[in-house]
C-alpha cells in the first residue's frame, strides 16, 4: 500500500508538467510539412505534365481530362459512352487524384455523377483490376480513361460491386432504361 | 418463551415455577390434563435452555427422558408432540451423556412412528434434529432402527437446511453399516443418488460420501455391491464425474473416484457396468488434466490410475483372488468392442502424460497400467491404438529413463506388443527407435560389465528411496504384497531388454524390416530426384526440368520433415544401410544447385569472361563451378576424399591471369575462401561453414557414435539447406527467371514476376521429437532454477531453431531470458507487482515515463488511469492496446503511408476515411518511412530535419522499449508491422524482395526495373547482340517515357545521395536510380530508426533473444493470434446473402468450418477473402462493407466447383456443397492454393 501511494505521488506531478509543452506528435506533423511542401510536386510534377501533353496530342475521342485550378494532383476527366452501347450519348464526370508516389501507386479514380454499371457502386468507385493489384508505372491517365470507358461497355459481370445491374445486364433493353432514369450530367 | 412459561403456568396455578421438574413430571403423570403436560414440557425446556450448570448437573435425565418420549408417541396433540420432540433435541444437546439412556427409552421407536405418520412437517423435522444427535453418538441404534429409510424418503419435503441436517445424520448413521445391515438401507439408495447431484454442495458431498460409505461398508459382498449398482450408484458417480469435470479435482470428485474403484474391485456387475458407461472417456479427461497441472500431485493422480488399475485386472495373479480375475478376464474377452473403446481412450492419455514429464511415481502408474491394458487388448485392436495413440513414440521415451522401475514394465510392453503384432510393431518401433533404445539399454550393462554390479544399480536405480514399488498400492486387490522391500531386480531388465534383442530385434531381421512407407517413399523419391539429377547433369537445361527438380525436392523434404514420421536417428540407419549412395548423389545435386545459384550471383563465367583460373597449378574446368572445381581437384589428389568440414574452413588457393595478357606475368593472386555468404546482390543466402561448424559442435552435444555423427550431420546439413532454400525460395527462382529475361528467353518484364512462391512451410520442419525433448529438458529442476540449459539446447536454438515448435520457443525464451519459467495459464511467475499510474490524454509521455522507470526490473507492471478506480491487468491491457494504437495515428510522422505528416494535395476519398479513424490503413503492415540525414543544402532546412530526425528517433526508442516490455509482460500490442520490420528486429538485411512485402506496387516496379538493368548489362558485354531500344522497354514504353524523376517515389524531401539530382531516369541510369530507391527505402533510409529501436529495446532484453524465432513467430509472440475469432463473432459479423439465409446447412457448415481453422489457415482465409493476411481494425466485424457469404450458381457438378471471392467487397461466393466435409476440402484448396501464385501474375 506505502508503495502504491509513492508511486502515485511521484507520478502525478511528472504527468502535470509535461501538460504544458505541446505534445510531441503533433509537434513532428508541423515540421514535416514545411519541409514537404513546395518541393515534392517537382518530382510528379514533370510526369503529369507529360501525361497531359500526351492525353491533348492524341485526341482519343471521347476521353479528355484537365487539372483542376492550381493543383496538378487532383485531375477532372470526362468520358463519353461509346457507340452502340446501352451508355451511347452519355456524358461521366470522373476525378482522378494522383499519390506522392505517382507513378509507382495507381491513381485513384471516381465517377463524379451517378453511373448505374455492374463494377461501379453508388458512391462511384470503380472496381477495375489495373486501379488496383494489376497496376503498372507503365499505365498514364490516357489508358486509364480508355480502360474505363472499355468497361462501360463489356463488364466483368463476374464481380460486380452493384449486383443489380450485373443481373439486368442481360436485358440491355431494359438496362438502357435505367442507365438513362439514373443519368444525370455533372 | 420465558414468558408465555410463565403465563401458562399462572393459568393453570397449578405447576410452579419453584418446583423441580421430578416433582413436577409426577404430577403431571398422575393428571391426564392435557395443559398440564404442556406446561411441562415448556418447564422441561426452560431448564435445558437457561437452566444453571448445577441444575444441568443433576438434570433427572431418565424420567424426563420418559416423559418426553411417552408425549411424544402418544396420540397427544400437535403442539405436545412438538415441544416433546424440541424437548429430547434440547436434552440431546444440552447434554450430550444423556443420549444413551434416550435411545433406552425407546425414543428410535417413537421417532419412526411419528415419521411414518408424517402428519406434520414441524414435527418431523424436530424428529430429524434428535435423529442427527443420536446418529452422532449412536449410529447404529440409528440405523438398526430403521430412520435412515424413513428419513432419506422424507427429505425431499424438507427445506434444504433440514436437508442438511438429515443428510448428516444420514452419513452418520451409514458410517457404520455392516453387510448385515444392507437391507435396511438399500431402499434409501436411489434417493441418496439423487441427493449427490443436489446443488447444495454440502448435501451433495454428504450424500457422496454416504455412498462411498455404503460401498465400503459392502465391499465384502458382490451381491450386495450388484445390489448398489442395480440402484444406480455406479451412474450417478459417473454422472456426479462429468458435471464435476472443470471445476477442479476436489474432494467429491475423489471420493466417487474411491466408490468407483472399490466396488468395482469387488463386484463384475460394477465392472462392466462401468465399461458400458463408457467410463473411460471419463478418466481420460480427467487424466488429461495432469500434464498442464503441476499441482495435481502424485496421490490425486492415482485415484485415477487406481480406477483403471482395477477395471483391467492385474496380470500376476495372487492365489486368494484369483476366482475374480478370472472372471474379470472374462469380462475384457466378452465385451471387446467395450474394453477397446476403454483402451483407446485411457492409453492417448497415458502417453500424453508419460511424454510430458510427469513425476516419476505418475510414470510409474501409467507404465504398469499401460503393460495391463497392452497386456488384454487383442492383436486385432492393436494397431487401431497404436496409431491413435502413438505408444511406440513413447516406449522409445521411456527406454530412455534410467530408471528400472520404468524400464521393466516398458520392456514388457514392448514384449507383449512383439509377440501379438510382430509384422506392424516391428515396423512402427524401428522408426520410432524403440528397437535403438532397447540395443542402447543391452550395450549400457556391457559397458558397465568390468565395473561392480553396485555402481550399475547406482545409475539406473536412481537412489533406493525411488522405489515405486508401493506406490500405486493396489489397496483393494494385492494388499498382502505390500512390503518394505523393492520388488523390482535392479538389473532385472538387462536380461529382459537381452531376451527381447534376441527374440525379435535380431539383426537379420531388422536389416530386413520392410521399409516402413515413410522411408519408402523418401527412397522412391530419391530414385526420381537421382534420375532427374542423371538428366539435368547430362546437359538438357531447361526450366522445366529444373521446376520438375524443385518439385521433387519439396516432396523428399516434406517426407524427411513430416511430424512424426520418423527421428533423424533412424533416418540416418537407414541411409547407412542401403542408400548412401542415393544420398550421396541427392548432395552432390544439391551442392550443384546450391553452387549454381550461387554462380549467377558469383558470375564467373558472365563478369569475367577475360580470366583463366588455377588451382595447385591445375587449370580450372570453366564449364564447373568454382566449388566443384575445388572438389574435383581435392578428389583426384586423394581417393576416398569426403567432404567434410575442414573443406569449408580451409582457405583454397585460386589464381588467375588474364587470356589476352597470357604472355604478361600480371598473375595476382586472388584468395577466395569457400566462405559465400554475401553476393553481388546483397542477398545473404548460404552461409555453409557456419553451418557446418554449428551442426558439428551440436553433435558433440548429443554424444553420438562417430559413425553416425557423419550422417546425422548431414541430416541436419541438409535441413538447413532446405530450410534455406525454402526460405529463399522466392529470391532464387526469381533471379533464374531473372536471368532468363537478361539472355533475351523471356521477353515480358511482366511474364518475368510471374513465379509462384513457395508456400510457407515452416511448420513442416518442426520436429516433435527434439521439441519433446527440449520441453522435457526444460523442466529439470535445476534447469528450472537456474535458467540455464545444457549447451545443445543452446547451440540447437542458435543453429536450427526451425525444428523447434513455436510452443516450446517461448518457453525457451522465458526461461532463458528471464529465468522465468511459464506454468499452466502461460504468465511469467515473476512475484513483485509495480502499479504506475497513467494519464489517459497522454498515452505516449506516460509510456515513455513507465519506460524510464520500469523497463529493466523484473516486476511485472500494472497500470492505473489517473481519476479511474480500475487497476490490475485490464486497465494494463488496455494500455498496450492505446499504446500500439497512439503509434499507428497519422500524424506520427514515422511510417510509410501516413500521408498527413506531408501536405498532401490529393487525399482520396478512401484514405480520407480512414484519416476519421486516426489509424494508418495498411494491408501489408507498418514500416519505417526512409528519413535522410543529409538534408538538402538550404540551411534552414537542414536544421528543422536534424531536429525531425531527433523526434523520429526518440519515437522508435519507445516503440523497442515497449515492444520489449509486452514480451516480458506478455501482453499483447494491436500494431500490425509489415514482415519486412520483424526481419529488421531479427537483425536481418532486406534487399528489394522485401520490399514487395510492405508495398508491393513499388517492389514489382524495382524487381522489373532491375530486370531491365541485367538485361542491358548482358547486352553490353555482348557486342555482337543488337542494341535496339525495343528489348528495353518497360511494358513496352522506354524509361524516359515513364517521367520518372531521379528521387524517391513519394518522399521527395528525401535527398538521394547522387549527383543526378535534376535528372530523369532513363535506361542508362536506371541502374543506379534502382539500387538507391532500394538503399534508401530498406538499408540507410531507415538505418538510424532501427539502431534506435534496437537500441530502446536492448535496455529492457537482448534483441538477441529472439533470433530463435523466425518473422511469422515473432508476429505471433508481439501480437498474438492476429486471427482470432469465436463462434459469437462468427454469428454476428458474417452476413448470408443471395441464396443463403444464417439457417442454410451451408452456412451452418462455412461457420463450423472457419471455426476449427487453425492460426495458418485461418491467416491463409483472411488472405484469400481479403488479400492482406490480417482482419482489419475490429476484427471480423471491421471490414466494410460486412463480409458476406452467398451463394455461387455452378452449370457443372456443384461438389466439383471451388470457392470464389471478390476482395472489392468481402464477398465468398460458396457453392452449395452436399457436404461439410467437401466444403472444408474445397475451401482448403482455394486458400492453400490460390496463395501460392504471386499477387501480380
Amino acid at each position: 500500500m506505502t508503495r502504491e501511494s509513492h508511486d502515485v505521488h511521484r507520478n502525478i506531478p511528472g504527468a502535470a508538467a509535461v501538460a504544458s509543452p505541446p505534445p510531441s506528435p503533433a509537434a513532428g506533423g508541423k515540421q514535416t510539412q514545411p519541409v514537404a511542401k513546395g518541393n515534392e510536386s517537382q518530382s510528379v510534377l514533370k510526369r503529369l505534365q507529360s501525361e497531359l501533353m500526351a492525353l491533348m496530342m492524341h485526341g482519343d475521342p471521347g476521353i479528355s481530362a484537365f487539372p483542376e485550378e492550381e493543383n496538378i494532383f487532383c485531375w477532372k476527366g470526362t468520358i463519353v459512352g461509346v457507340k452502340d452501347t446501352v451508355y451511347e450519348g452519355m456524358v461521366y464526370k470522373l476525378s482522378l487524384s494522383f499519390p506522392t508516389d505517382y507513378p509507382f501507386k495507381p491513381p485513384k479514380v471516381k465517377f463524379e455523377n451517378p453511373c448505374f454499371h455492374p463494377n461501379v457502386d453508388l458512391c462511384g468507385n470503380i472496381c477495375l483490376d489495373i486501379l488496383q493489384d494489376k497496376w503498372s508505372s507503365a499505365y498514364d491517365v490516357r489508358t486509364v480513361l480508355i480502360s474505363i470507358q472499355s468497361l462501360l461497355g463489356e463488364p466483368n459481370n463476374e464481380s460486380p460491386l452493384n449486383t443489380q445491374a450485373a443481373a439486368l445486364w442481360g436485358n440491355q433493353e431494359e438496362f438502357k432504361k435505367v442507365v438513362e432514369k439514373l443519368y444525370k450530367p455533372a | 418463551m420465558s414468558n408465555s412459561n410463565g403465563v401458562d403456568s399462572a393459568e393453570s396455578g397449578i405447576i410452579q415455577p419453584t418446583w423441580d421438574l421430578e416433582t413436577i413430571i409426577a404430577t403431571v403423570s398422575t393428571n391426564p390434563e392435557p395443559g398440564m403436560a404442556i406446561s411441562a414440557l415448556h418447564a422441561i425446556r426452560e431448564t435445558l435452555a437457561n437452566g444453571s450448570d448445577e441444575q444441568l448437573d443433576f438434570f433427572p435425565v431418565l424420567p424426563v427422558a420418559q416423559f418426553l418420549v411417552k408425549s411424544l408417541s402418544r396420540n397427544g396433540t400437535f403442539e405436545e408432540n412438538l415441544l416433546a420432540a424440541r424437548g429430547i433435541a434440547y436434552l440431546c444437546e444440552s447434554l450430550p451423556s444423556s443420549i444413551n439412556t434416550v435411545v433406552s427409552c425407546g425414543t428410535i421407536p417413537a421417532i419412526c412412528e411419528q415419521l411414518q405418520g408424517m402428519e406434520y412437517l414441524d414435527i418431523a423435522e424436530e424428529c430429524v434434529k434428535v435423529l442427527e444427535k443420536i446418529a452422532d453418538e449412536d449410529p447404529l441404534s440409528c440405523l438398526r432402527g430403521g430412520a435412515v429409510t424413513l428419513v432419506v424418503n422424507l427429505i425431499v419435503f424438507f427445506s434444504c437446511n433440514i436437508q442438511r441436517t438429515a443428510m448428516s445424520m444420514v452419513d452418520l448413521s451409514i458410517g457404520s453399516c455392516t453387510e448385515e445391515d444392507a437391507s435396511l438401507v438399500v431402499d434409501a439408495v436411489p434417493t441418496l443418488c439423487s441427493m449427490a447431484k443436489h446443488e447444495d454442495l454440502q448435501i451433495a458431498d454428504c450424500a457422496t460420501f454416504s455412498l462411498l460409505n455404503l460401498v465400503r461398508s459392502f465391499s465384502g459382498s458382490s451381491v450386495l455391491l450388484d445390489e448398489l449398482c442395480k440402484r444406480g450408484v455406479i451412474s450417478t458417480s459417473i454422472e456426479i464425474l462429468s458435471d464435476l469435470f472443470g471445476a477442479g479435482v476436489d474432494e467429491r470428485c475423489i471420493n466417487s473416484f474411491d466408490l468407483l474403484t472399490t466396488a468395482a474391485a469387488h463386484s463384475l456387475l460394477v465392472t462392466r457396468t462401468l465399461l458400458e458407461l463408457n467410463v473411460g472417456s471419463i478418466i481420460r479427461k480427467y487424466l488429461l488434466l495432469i500434464p498442464d497441472h503441476s499441482d495435481i500431485g502424485y496421490v490425486k493422480a492415482h485415484v485415477f490410475l487406481d480406477l483403471i488399475d482395477v477395471i483391467v485386472p492385474p496380470i500376476t495373479k495372487d492365489a486368494e483372488d484369483n476366482q475374480l480375475i478370472f472372471c474379470r478376464e472374462n469380462i475384457i474377452r466378452d465385451e471387446p468392442n467395450l474394453f477397446f473403446q476403454f483402451a483407446k481412450d485411457i492409453l492417448s492419455a497415458l502417453v500424453q502424460i508419460l511424454v510430458s514429464g510427469a513425476k516419476m511415481e505418475i510414470r510409474y502408474g501409467c507404465v504398469g497400467i499401460m503393460y495391463n491394458i497392452t497386456y488384454f487388448t487383442t492383436s486385432d485392436m492393436l494397431p487401431d491404438l497404436m496409431k491413435n495413440a502413438n505408444i511406440s513414440r513413447c516406449l522409445a521415451n521411456l527406454l530412455t529413463v534410467k530408471n528400472c522401475h520404468i524400464l521393466v514394465p516398458s520392456l514388457k510392453i514392448v514384449d507383449t506388443l512383439m509377440t501379438k503384432l510382430p509384422g506392424y510393431c516391428l515396423n512402427s518401433f524401428v522408426e520410432d527407435g524403440v528397437v535403438n533404445a532397447v540395443d542402447e539399454l543391452v550395450l549400457l550393462h556391457s559397458a558397465f560389465a568390468g565395473r561392480s554390479e553396485a555402481r550399475l544399480e547406482e545409475t539406473l536405480a536412481g537412489h533406493a528411496h525411488d522405489c515405486f514399488c508401493d506406490v500405486l498400492n493396489s489397496h483393494l486387490i494385492s494388499s498382502s504384497s505390500i512390503s518394505g522391500s523393492c520388488r523390482v531386480e535392479n538389473s532385472g531388465f538387462v536380461e529382459l531388454a537381452k531376451a527381447i534383442k534376441a527374440t525379435y530385434f535380431a539383426e537379420e531381421v531388422i536389416s530386413n524390416v520392410g521399409y516402413s512407407k515413410t522411408i519408402k517413399k523418401i527412397k522412391d523419391s530419391c530414385m526420381e530426384l537421382k534420375n532427374a539429377v542423371d538428366l539435368f547433369t547430362s546437359g538438357v537445361f531447361s526450366s522445366s526440368n529444373e521446376a520438375n527438380l524443385s518439385s521433387i525436392l519439396g516432396r523428399v523434404m516434406r517426407e524427411l520433415t513430416k511430424q512424426d514420421s520418423m527421428s533423424p536417428n533412424v533416418f540416418v540407419k537407414k541411409w547407412n544401410i542401403e542408400n548412401s549412395e542415393a544420398l550421396s548423389k541427392v548432395f552432390a545435386w544439391f551442392n550443384k544447385k546450391i553452387s549454381k545459384v550461387l554462380n549467377t550471383y558469383q558470375k564467373i563465367d558472365d563478369c569475367m569472361p577475360n580470366y583463366i583460373f588455377f588451382m595447385d597449378g591445375k587449370q580450372l574446368d570453366r564449364s564447373l563451378t568454382l566449388y566443384q572445381n575445388i572438389l574435383q581437384q581435392k578428389v583426384t589428389a586423394k581417393t576416398g576424399y569426403v567432404i567434410g568440414p575442414e573443406f569449408w574452413e580451409n582457405v583454397h588457393k585460386v589464381t588467375y591471369t588474364r587470356v589476352e595478357e597470357l604472355s604478361s606475368a600480371d598473375c595476382s593472386e586472388l584468395c577466395l575462401r569457400t566462405d559465400m555468404s554475401h553476393y553481388s546482390d546483397g542477398v545473404a543466402l548460404l552461409n555453409w561453414p557456419k553451418f557446418l561448424q554449428s551442426t558439428r559442435s551440436l553433435l558433440n552435444e548429443f554424444s553420438v557414435e562417430p559413425e553416425e555423427a557423419d550422417f546425422l550431420r548431414d541430416v541436419f546439413f541438409i535441413m538447413k539447406i532446405f530450410e534455406s532454400i525454402d526460405r529463399y525460395s522466392f529470391q532464387i527462382l526469381f533471379s533464374e527467371s531473372k536471368k532468363d529475361f537478361a539472355v533475351g528467353k523471356v521477353k515480358n518484364t511482366e511474364e518475368l514476376v510471374k513465379v509462384i512462391a513457395s508456400s510457407d512451410v515452416q511448420k513442416e520442419f518442426v520436429n516433435a521429437k527434439l521439441s519433446d525433448k527440449l520441453e522435457q529438458q526444460m523442466k529439470d529442476a535445476l534447469v528450472m532454477k537456474t535458467g540455464r540449459m545444457p549447451s545443445w539446447c543452446t547451440k540447437l536454438m542458435t543453429s536450427f531453431p526451425f525444428l523447434i515448435s513455436f510452443e516450446s520457443k517461448i518457453k525457451y525464451l522465458f526461461l532463458t531470458t528471464f529465468k522465468s519459467s511459464v506454468n499452466g495459464n502461460g504468465r511469467p511467475e515473476i512475484p513483485l507487482h509495480e502499479i504506475f499510474v497513467v494519464n489517459r490524454t497522454n498515452i505516449l509521455v506516460s509510456a515513455e515515463k513507465m519506460m524510464a522507470k520500469y523497463l529493466g526490473s523484473g516486476y511485472l507492471i500494472e497500470l492505473e488511469y489517473a481519476g479511474e478506480a480500475g487497476i490490475g491487468v485490464g486497465p494494463t491491457v488496455e494500455f498496450y492496446t492505446l499504446v500500439s494504437h497512439e503509434f499507428r495515428k497519422h500524424g506520427l510522422g514515422i511510417w510509410r503511408g501516413d500521408f498527413t505528416s506531408f501536405d498532401c494535395p490529393a487525399i482520396s476519398e478512401s484514405s480520407r476515411k480512414s484519416l476519421d479513424s486516426g489509424l494508418i490503413a495498411t494491408c501489408a503492415g507498418l514500416f519505417p518511412r526512409p528519413f535522410s540525414l543529409k538534408a538538402k543544402s538550404k540551411s534552414k532546412r537542414k536544421k528543422t530535419s536534424k531536429k525531425f530526425s531527433d523526434v523520429i528517433n526518440k519515437k522508435f526508442v519507445l516503440l523497442g522499449q515497449i515492444v520489449a516490455r509486452a514480451i516480458m509482460d506478455k501482453r499483447i500490442l494491436d500494431i500490425p508491422f509489415s514482415r519486412a520490420f520483424y526481419k529488421l528486429i531479427l537483425g536481418q538485411e532486406l534487399d528489394m524482395y522485401d520490399i514487395l512485402s510492405f508495398d508491393p506496387d513499388l517492389g514489382r516496379t524495382l524487381l522489373e526495373f532491375q530486370a531491365l538493368v541485367d538485361r542491358k548489362r548482358f547486352v553490353d558485354a555482348n557486342a555482337e547482340l543488337s542494341r535496339d531500344a525495343s528489348i528495353f522497354s518497360f511494358r513496352n514504353s522506354r524509361i524516359e517515357d515513364l517521367c520518372i524523376e531521379f528521387a524517391l517515389p513519394g518522399y521527395p524531401d528525401y535527398t538521394l545521395p547522387s549527383k543526378r539530382n535534376k535528372e530523369m531516369v532513363n535506361i542508362d541510369n536506371l541502374e543506379e536510380y534502382v539500387s538507391l530507391v532500394v538503399d534508401a527505402t530498406v538499408k540507410s533510409g531507415i538505418a538510424n530508426q532501427i539502431e534506435a529501436f534496437k537500441f530502446g529495446f536492448n535496455k529492457a532484453f537482448p534483441l538477441e533473444a529472439l533470433q530463435i524465432f523466425n518473422e511469422a513467430e515473432l508476429e505471433r509472440l508481439i501480437c498474438g493470434e492476429a486471427t482470432h475469432w469465436n463462434s459469437s463473432d462468427l454469428q454476428r459479423h458474417v452476413q448470408f446473402d443471395h441464396g443463403y439465409t444464417s439457417e442454410s446447412p451451408q452456412a451452418i457448415f462455412l461457420l463450423d468450418i472457419m471455426l476449427e481453422l487453425e492460426h495458418d489457415q485461418r491467416k491463409a482465409f483472411i488472405q484469400f477473402l481479403t488479400g492482406s493476411p490480417r482482419l482489419p481494425i475490429g476484427g471480423l466485424g471491421g471490414f466494410s462493407p460486412p463480409f458476406t457469404v452467398a451463394k455461387r450458381f455452378c452449370l457443372n457438378v456443384v461438389d466439383e466447383e471451388l470457392p470464389s471471392v471478390m476482395t472489392c467487397v468481402n464477398y465468398l461466393k460458396l457453392p452449395a456443397y452436399s457436404s461439410k466435409e467437401i466444403m472444408r476440402q474445397k475451401i482448403l484448396y482455394a486458400i492453400t492454393e490460390g496463395r501460392g501464385t504471386f499477387p501480380f501474375s
